[in-house]
This record gives structure tokens, C-alpha cells and sequence, in this order.
């Protein structure tokens, strides 16, 4: 199906097995987090525009899982990233303010260098035109080196950051890639050099995330480390395990979003160490937290386990050298998810605890519960081959490892790690603002230059002026005497009618002469 | 015929009448006329009328009455009468109201006899009766130092004038051409063609405006009143991107290709050096007044790619039809920004940035707005500027993908810098002075709601307008 939008450049969308599982992944991801957001006390006011650009966001990621060709995902992108800016513009604050612009602006940058790979290969560079897809996939999906957005955007509300973080905006990226397997398949140099920049990124995530303190950090960072794990499994020739990675992740992300809101609303903080020890559980967020966790490291029966196991075989038979990091990629996820879940587990039971807990809240709980496990099972029933589950319990039995390995990780990377904010902002912000700042001095220079030409123009000018003035007093003064001069000769020498035929003459003589000036002045131009 | 009078008579009369009329009675009349040019412009876009003229004019000189359009023109002279009226009706009356209106009418008349001549003089004619009347709207009605600016403007622009004649002469005499008609002019080669695109892109690029010749924009937009400010951002700029589209690709196209690189790399300049230069301002007019900068270097850029490639290619047609659209939808929701900044200045006393704030709870009608135009201004999609900079940012890499990175770059720091000062006047501590009680500003909002409407229009459906460009792209290809 296409939709003329420009002439030459239709919007084409296709109708597939897989737009169709992803269209089903939206949804029950939109409808976990949109009865989430029902409950939600961080969204009181402007509920109008919240829903608006909620459902248009929904939209717009089912129209990009139909998308066929760069152009019109690039389209799609613009209007998620559009939609995610309103998003995360939801209470303005001065931090929010500073997180919603870094959020659009970096992915506009992903965005347009997609659209720049659509007009390079349209020009017949499809090296080029890939590369730049690859580059705007990195960003969108807050690679290593554009990850400071994605942990930016968790000043949102929860459900807004759990909506960008699972099934949308972020997951835009390896799903373009693994649509556009077949193009990538031409050129194996660019597939080896994307598979390691998969594997750096997602075992930095990995490490990020087992380190971080933070509920809602550990998420962000788990999202950076699970996507390039989906766009290894493109680059190892396996992206429909991509794709399954992508649908686990996008199922178990709300969970573990619903979980650490709750800790947010029962401690009025996501940090671990503000987590209280005391109290009754709540029966609903300790089973999101279990079952949300279990799913994204892929403990079957959940999506993830396929997804990451096909992953893993791929990259073994593809490139086995980096099967050595996967097995610390998985050591760590199973290690921080088993942090988050153990950290998390006590709950609370304050007076405004419980009064945050509404109905709504609850229920997305049981219907992410009940969602993650009838798509995961609905999915492998159709698709999976259980033979290849030995990662994922590796990547199980990795998380008794990280603990051995815990100490050395900390103090190689350790609790110092800047997240890269103060980074962003350091090297971005000041730099431009310092060049708007001399450019604006530039202009007022320019314009001082400007001023000083005029003035001097307008010196320059006044003399000339008064020459004129003089010369006006000596051509009048000679004029006068030329004719009193004139005046005399002619009561003289002639009458009346022959100073007419004089004028005449004259007239017609200086008529000739311009003439003459014109006519040799167009030749010249001849 | 009939339509010709109407859309170039109707002004003139109303600008020679609304002197003598009550302010109430003149402002009305010129609205009315900006309305009357709107409905024939888009019953000529529409198909339904095709209104030309062709009667010699000034023999002598091969000079002709030749007037006529296509999308190209036609959409512009749309956006001419449909600005005018917004700019008129979007403020409140003013001191001498009458006058001013009238120089309104007087503007609308001679950006109409551009938008539509075929024929050099009468361009060079529509072009300095359009401009004299801004001199006279900054230096009697601005705001600050207006009579300099009202100078600075005027001399800039002369400037330009002088070097377009100048070029324009060259086209009607030099090389075979025999009058200032555009039949008749020459299409000129080699050093000729060569001092002639000099003269005609010294002329544009002052009026487009192009580092560095830009320096009379902003101190211009700041200093003139919120009417002239939409004038000048809105139509006074597109005639410097109109005439590097209709005549300079049209005449030298050859000069253009042969140095279509640096061409290049002067717009892009131009749009990084807009929008860094628009991060540190604090008056709200003069911030989007540099963004005008940023968004008509694109539009120098898609001209080079397109007479680099030929108009006719695949890149070509895009490069064109996005320079023109770019400068309609420019002309749209920067006309709407200033209108908004000239009402937030009204209502709130000041449009000091560092003092405005809070406006999502004071007046979120203004602050929403202010936004949903800053967004389309940095090209969300859905409104016209996605769609205009989607073919530039194409056709630029198929040109050459480094200056289409250079491009977004240039993009993203206007994205950047629209939507922080969108959200920062939604948030924060509302200003200390309390919001006059005038409501005279809220004249804006209406106006400023049917600028969005016919952006997002275009945005949704580009091609009203975008296949009109492509066969004005492939008339240009045909008259190489």
C-alpha cells in the first residue's frame, strides 16, 4: 500500500507476519502502560494532551512497523520523535526542559541521518546510504555514544519512560535493521564492524547497568545493552532473532518500569539504597518485578529465550571470537536483573504508599504479567526450536558468576562512571553557545563595519557636498556673467527668433550626442 | 484579465484610498484586499482561472506588461495576500493607523507585480516599490532605535537593488538579448554569464539574507513594528529566494553549476551561523529573526544542488520544489512566530527572555502556540516545513552526503535552540509584571490559528503545491 505524500517519494507500507506481531507488541505494551498511566499521580494535569500524543505515539510506531524502505521509516521516526518530545514534556520542570530537548535533539540527529543513507543510496552510494541508516539506528536506539538521551528521558513519568524505552521509540532502530538484513547482507565489511560496535555497546550497557544505583538508571542502561543485542543478532545474519530479542525486550521493559514507579511512589526515589526494608509487600509489584526480570535475561517460557539463544548460535557459527564477550554480556544481565528484582523485593507499607497504590496501578501489573507470558508462549509455539535454550541458562547461571566477578567490576568501571550527562552537556552546550556568541559578536562587528562605512560615506559625502556647493556658487557666478555676456552680444549681434533657432540647436546637438553614447555603449556590449 | 486587476488593481486602489479612510475603515479595506489576493491566487492555483497579460510596456527598451505565473508564483502571491492581511488584523490600530495600512496595500501591490512579471524591468520595478514602504513602516511605527535600522535596512537593500539592475541589464542587452522581457532576454555564457550571476546573487543574498550580507536582518526585525516584522520575515526575504529560483537558475544556470560547491558550502555557513547566532539572544524577535537566517541558507543550498544537477533531475526537481516550499512555509510560521512575539511583548511588557516564563499556567494560548509554530518551525512532521526540508535534506545527499550531514548538524542546532525557548517560556516563574489587561494582543491568535492551518496543510499534503514545482522544475531543465 502506498500513500502519494510527494510526488516520486510515496509512503509505502507493508502488510507482513512480521508487522503484524510487531503491531500486536505496541499494543499490549500501550495497553500495559496506558492503564498504568490511568493511575498514575504523576499525571494529573493536562490528561488532554497526554492522551493526544499518547495515542498518536501508538500510532505512529504501529504505521513504522508497516513501513517499507528508509524514506518512509524516516517519516515515522520524525513523528515518534516529535510525539516523545510532548511525552517528556509532561511536567515542566527545568530538568525535564533539559531532558526533553536533549531527547529530540539527539534523535533527530539519528532521524536525519537515516534520511541522508535514503538519498545517498538513491544517488547510487549504497555503502554510504547504509552506513548512515546504521549511524541513525545507533542513535535512536541510545548506543553506546548516544546513550546520555535515553538515560536523560527517565526524568519523564514512568509510563512514558517505559513506553520510549520498550516497544517505540528505541526499538525503531534494530527493527529497521533487521528489515533491511537483505541490503546489509551485500556488504559483510560493514556487517563485521557493526557485530563488534554490538557487542562493545551491549556489554557497556551490561556493565552500566550491574553498576548503577539507581532503579530507573539500571533500566536505561539495560535498554542500550538489550538492543544491541538485537542489532548483533541482525549483523550475525539472524534477524528474525533480533526481532525476538526486540518483542522479549519490549514486553519485559514495562514490568520492571511498573516495579521501580512503584518503589518510586511507595520511597519518592528509584534509588536502591532508599528502598525500605520494612513493611508489607504488595502482591502485584513483587510478581512484575519477578516475572519482568525473568523475561528479560530469557528464562523460558519468555520471548527473550529464544530471541537471545538463536542469538548467541548465530554469533557462535557467524563469529565465535565474540561468543567469549557474550558470555560476560550475559553474566552481567543475569546479575544486575537479579539486583534489581533482590533490591527491590521488600517493600513498603507508609500511609501514602498505600494511598499511591490505585486500582489502575495494580492492574497493569497483572495484565503486563498476563500479556508478557501469552505473547512469549503464543510466539514459540509457532516458531521456536527449544533445542537452542543453553544460553539463556548460561546467561542464568552468569548471574552467581557476576557476583564473583562483582568486586573487579567495580573497580575497573566502578560507581565513578560520569553517565555521560555532564559529559553531553560539557562538550555540546558550552562549545555552542560560546560560537553563538562570537558569531553574535561577529554580526555586531559587521554591522559596526557597516556603520563605519556609512559614516564615512556620509563624510566622504558632505565633502563632496560642499564641493558641489562651490561649484554651484561658480557655475551660477559664471553662468550669470557668461549671460550678462551673452545677453549683450546677442541684443547685438541677433534678434528674437534667431535665439530660438540657437536653443534649437543646441537641443538637437546634445539629443545627437546622447545618442551617439548610447548607441556606441550598446555595441560595446555586442 | 479580470483577476490580474483585481489582484494588482484592487492594492493599488486601496493604498491611494486608505489614507482619507477612518483607521477602522482602512484596516478592514486592506484585509479585504489581502483576502481578495488570497481567493485569486488560489483560484489560479486551483486551475480555475489562468490569468496572463503580455502588452508592450516601454518599447524602447524591450521592456513588456508581461504578467502571468505558475505554482511557483502563484503560491507565493497567495502567501503575499494572505500575510498581509493576517499582519494587518493580528495587531491591534496604531497612531497614523490609516498611513500604515496603506503602506500595507502599497507593499502587497508591488510584491504581487514580482511574484507575477515576466519581464526583468518589471520586476526590478514590483521589487522597489515593495521595499520602499518597509523603510517607511520601521522608520515611522518601530520600536528603539528604528530610524537607524530603517536606514540600515534601506541602504543594505539598495545595495542589492543596484547589483540585481545592474545584472538585469546585462541579461536584456548583453549576449543577443534584445529587452528586459523575459522572452527576450539572453541567456548568457562564459565571463558575461559569470558577472552576471555575481550581480544577481549579490542582489539575492541580501535580500535572502546570506552571511555575511545578513546584518541588516535582525537589527531590521527587532526594530520594526510586530506588522512589518511578519512583512519582512514573512514575503520581503522570498524575494531573494524567488529570484535566485526564476531568474538566476533560470538565466545563468550554467555560472551557478560551475561554482554550485561553494555555493554550497556559503549556505551552509549561512544556516550553522543562524542558528548558533540565535542561542545567545534574549529579545524573542531577534531570536527568531536569526532562525530566518538559518532556514534561508537551506533554501541557497537546494538552488546550487539543483542548478549543480540540472532542474530536471530526480535531485534537481526535489532541490527545487523543497526550496520552494521552504519558502512558503517559512513565510507561514515565522510570519505566525513574530506575530506571536509581537503579542507576548504586548500583553506581558517585555520580550526579554530571561524575564518571560511560566506561561503554560499564565497564558497557555500564547505559550502553546508559540510552541506548536517553533516545532513546525524546526520541521516536525504533519506541518510544512517537514516537508519542505525532507527534499532539501534528499536532494542535498544526492549531491554530496557530507554537506547533507553538514545540513542536519544545521538542522539539529535550530531543533535544538526552537524547542528550548518554546519550553522555556512555557516553564519556569511567570514574569513579575502582571499581563496588561489590553487584550488588543489576542487580535494575533486567530490569524496566527490559520497560518498553522495552512502549514499544516501543506505538511499533510505537500502536493497542492509540490507538483506545480516539479513542472516548474522541468520547465527550468526544458529552457537550458
Amino acid at each position: 500500500m502506498s500513500a502519494p505524500w510527494l510526488p516520486g517519494l510515496p509512503l509505502i507500507f507493508i502488510d507482513d507476519a512480521v508487522s503484524r506481531w510487531a503491531t500486536l507488541i505496541v499494543l499490549a505494551v500501550a495497553a500495559i502502560l496506558g492503564t498504568y498511566a490511568a493511575g498514575d499521580p504523576e499525571l494529573r494535569t493536562g490528561r488532554f494532551r497526554f492522551w493526544t500524543v499518547y495515542a498518536l505515539f501508538a500510532f505512529a510506531a504501529i504505521a513504522f512497523a508497516h513501513a517499507s524502505g528508509l524514506l518512509t521509516s524516516y517519516v515515522l521516526w520524525e513523528a515518534m520523535s516529535a510525539c516523545s518530545f510532548f511525552l517528556i514534556a509532561q511536567r515542566l520542570d527545568e530538568d525535564v526542559v533539559a531532558a526533553s530537548v536533549r531527547a529530540l535533539t539527539t534523535t533527530r540527529l539519528g532521524d536525519l541521518l537515516l534520511l541522508i543513507g535514503a538519498g545517498a543510496i538513491a544517488a547510487g552510494h549504497p555503502q554510504v546510504g547504509l552506513i548512515g541508516a546504521l549511524a541513525g539506528a545507533a542513535i535512536k536506539s541510545g548506543q553506546l555514544g548516544a546513550t546520555p538521551w535515553l538515560v536523560g528521558a527517565m526524568v519523564a513519568p514512568t509510563p512514558v519512560s517505559a513506553l520510549l524505552h520498550s516497544a517505540t521509540l528505541v526499538a525503531a532502530g534494530p527493527y529497521l535493521l533487521a528489515r533491511l538484513a537483505p541490503q546489509l547482507a551485500v556488504f559483510p565489511n560493514l556487517l563485521a564492524a557493526l557485530a563488534i560496535y554490538a557487542v562493545i555497546s551491549a556489554f557497556a550497557g551490561a556493565l552500566f547497568a550491574a553498576t548503577s544505583n539507581d532503579a530507573k538508571r539500571t533500566l536505561a542502561w539495560s535498554t542500550s545493552e538489550q538492543l544491541a543485542q538485537a542489532t548483533l543478532a541482525t549483523a550475525a545474519g539472524a534477524p528474525f532473532a533480533g526481532l525476538a530479542v526486540l518483542a522479549g525486550h519490549a514486553l519485559a521493559k514495562p514490568l520492571l518500569f511498573i516495579a521501580a514507579g512503584y518503589l518510586r511512589a511507595a520511597t519518592g526515589s528509584t534509588r536502591y539504597d532508599a528502598a525500605s526494608r520494612e513493611g508489607r509487600r504488595v502482591g502485584a509489584f513483587v510478581a512484575a518485578t519477578v516475572v519482568g526480570a525473568a523475561a528479560l535475561v530469557g528464562i523460558p517460557p519468555f520471548l527473550s529465550s529464544w530471541g537471545l539463544a538463536s542469538t548467541w548460535s548465530a554469533v557462535a557459527t557467524a563469529r565465535p571470537p565474540l561468543l567469549i564477550a557474550g558470555l560476560a554480556i550475559s553474566a552481567l544481565s543475569g546479575w544486575y536483573a537479579t539486583r534489581f528484582a533482590l533490591l527491590l523485593l521488600p517493600d513498603v507499607n507508609r500511609p501514602f504508599a498505600r494511598a499511591a497504590l490505585r486500582p489502575p496501578l495494580r492492574a497493569a501489573a497483572w495484565l503486563g504479567i498476563t500479556l508478557a507470558l501469552a505473547v512469549s508462549i503464543g510466539v514459540i509455539r509457532f516458531r521456536v526450536d527449544l533445542e537452542s535454550l543453553a544460553l539463556p541458562i548460561l546467561a542464568l547461571s552468569g548471574g552467581a558468576l557476576a557476583v564473583a566477578a562483582r568486586r573487579t567490576t567495580l573497580l575497573t568501571a566502578g560507581f565513578a562512571f560520569p553517565e555521560g550527562i555532564a559529559w553531553w552537556d560539557r562538550t555540546f552546550s558550552a562549545p555552542a553557545r560560546a560560537a553563538g556568541t562570537l558569531l553574535d559578536r561577529c554580526d555586531r562587528a559587521l554591522l559596526a563595519g557597516a556603520h563605519f562605512l556609512a559614516t564615512a560615506t556620509l563624510r566622504i559625502g558632505r565633502r563632496a557636498a560642499a564641493v558641489d556647493d562651490r561649484l554651484d556658487r561658480d557655475t551660477t557666478e559664471l553662468g550669470r556673467g557668461l549671460l550678462a555676456g551673452g545677453r549683450r552680444a546677442a541684443a547685438v549681434v541677433v534678434g528674437d527668433i534667431s535665439r530660438y533657432v540657437a536653443y534649437t540647436a543646441v537641443g538637437l546637438a546634445l539629443a545627437a550626442a546622447v545618442i551617439a553614447a548610447v548607441l556606441a555603449t550598446a555595441r560595446g556590449f555586442a | 484579465m479580470i483577476a490580474l486587476a483585481l489582484a494588482i488593481g484592487a492594492p493599488v486602489l486601496v493604498a491611494l484610498g486608505a489614507p482619507f479612510a477612518p483607521v477602522r475603515v482602512a484596516r478592514a479595506l486592506v484585509i479585504g484586499v489581502g483576502l481578495l489576493v488570497l481567493a485569486v491566487a488560489l483560484a489560479a492555483l486551483g486551475g480555475l482561472i489562468a490569468p496572463s497579460l503580455d502588452v508592450p510596456w516601454i518599447p524602447a527598451l524591450g521592456a513588456r506588461l508581461a504578467l502571468g505565473g505558475d505554482a511557483l508564483s502563484w503560491s507565493l502571491v497567495a502567501l503575499a495576500g494572505g500575510l498581509t492581511a493576517a499582519a494587518v488584523g493580528g495587531v491591534p490600530p496604531r497612531t497614523n493607523g490609516s498611513a500604515l495600512a496603506a503602506l500595507f496595500a502599497a507593499m502587497l501591490a508591488g510584491l504581487v507585480v514580482v511574484f507575477l512579471a515576466r519581464d526583468l524591468l518589471l520586476f526590478y520595478f514590483g521589487f522597489e516599490i515593495a521595499l520602499v514602504p518597509m523603510y517607511f513602516i520601521i522608520g515611522g511605527w518601530g520600536e528603539g532605535d528604528r530610524t537607524r535600522a530603517a536606514i540600515v535596512f534601506f541602504v543594505y537593500t539598495r545595495a542589492g537593488s543596484l547589483a540585481m539592475l545592474l545584472a538585469f541589464v546585462g541579461l536584456a542587452f548583453g549576449a543577443g538579448g534584445h529587452g528586459f522581457a523575459f522572452s527576450a532576454a539572453a541567456h548568457p555564457s562564459g565571463l558575461l554569464a559569470a558577472w552576471i550571476a555575481a550581480g544577481l546573487l549579490i542582489g539575492f543574498a541580501i535580500k535572502l539574507p546570506v552571511v555575511p550580507l545578513h546584518a541588516w536582518l535582525p537589527l531590521a526585525h527587532t526594530e520594526a513594528p510586530t506588522e512589518g516584522s511578519v512583512m519582512l520575515a514573512g514575503l520581503l526575504l522570498k524575494l531573494g529566494g524567488y529570484g535566485l529560483l526564476r531568474i538566476a537558475l533560470a538565466f545563468v544556470p550554467g555560472a551557478l553549476a560551475a561554482t554550485a560547491p561553494w555555493l554550497v558550502a556559503w549556505g551552509l555557513t549561512s544556516a550553522l551561523w543562524g542558528a548558533l547566532a540565535a542561542f545567545p539572544q534574549r529579545d524573542l524577535k531577534r531570536l527568531v529573526a536569526y532562525t530566518s537566517v538559518n532556514h534561508m541558507g537551506y533554501v541557497l543550498v537546494a538552488v546550487a544542488v539543483a542548478a549543480a544537477l540540472g532542474p530536471d533531475s530526480v535531485a534537481g526537481r526535489l532541490a527545487v520544489s523543497g526550496a520552494a516550499l521552504q519558502l512558503v512555509s517559512h513565510g507561514l510560521l515565522t510570519g505566525g512566530l513574530f506575530l506571536v512575539s509581537g503579542a507576548i511583548g504586548e500583553r506581558f511588557g517585555t520580550r526579554d527572555l530571561r524575564r518571560l516564563g511560566g506561561m503554560a499556567r499564565r497564558a497557555p494560548r500564547y505559550g502553546w502556540t508559540f510552541a506548536l509554530l517553533a516545532l513546525g518551525s524546526l520541521g516536525i512532521p504533519a506541518l510544512s516545513g517537514f516537508a519542505a526540508e525532507v527534499q532539501i535534506v534528499l536532494a542535498t545527499a544526492m549531491y554530496a552526503p557530507g554537506a547533507a550531514v553538514v545540513l542536519g548538524v544545521a538542522i539539529v542546532l535550530t531543533t535544538a535552540l526552537l524547542a528550548r525557548t518554546a519550553l522555556r517560556l512555557l516553564t519556569g516563574e511567570p514574569v513579575e509584571a502582571e499581563p496588561s489587561e489590553h487584550r488588543g494582543a489576542d487580535l494575533a491568535l486567530p490569524w496566527v490559528a490559520a497560518l498553522l492551518l495552512g502549514s499544516a496543510v501543506l505538511g499533510i499534503w505537500p502536493r497542492v503545491l509540490v507538483d506545480g514545482y516539479v513542472a516548474v522544475a522541468a520547465a527550468l531543465g526544458a529552457g537550458r
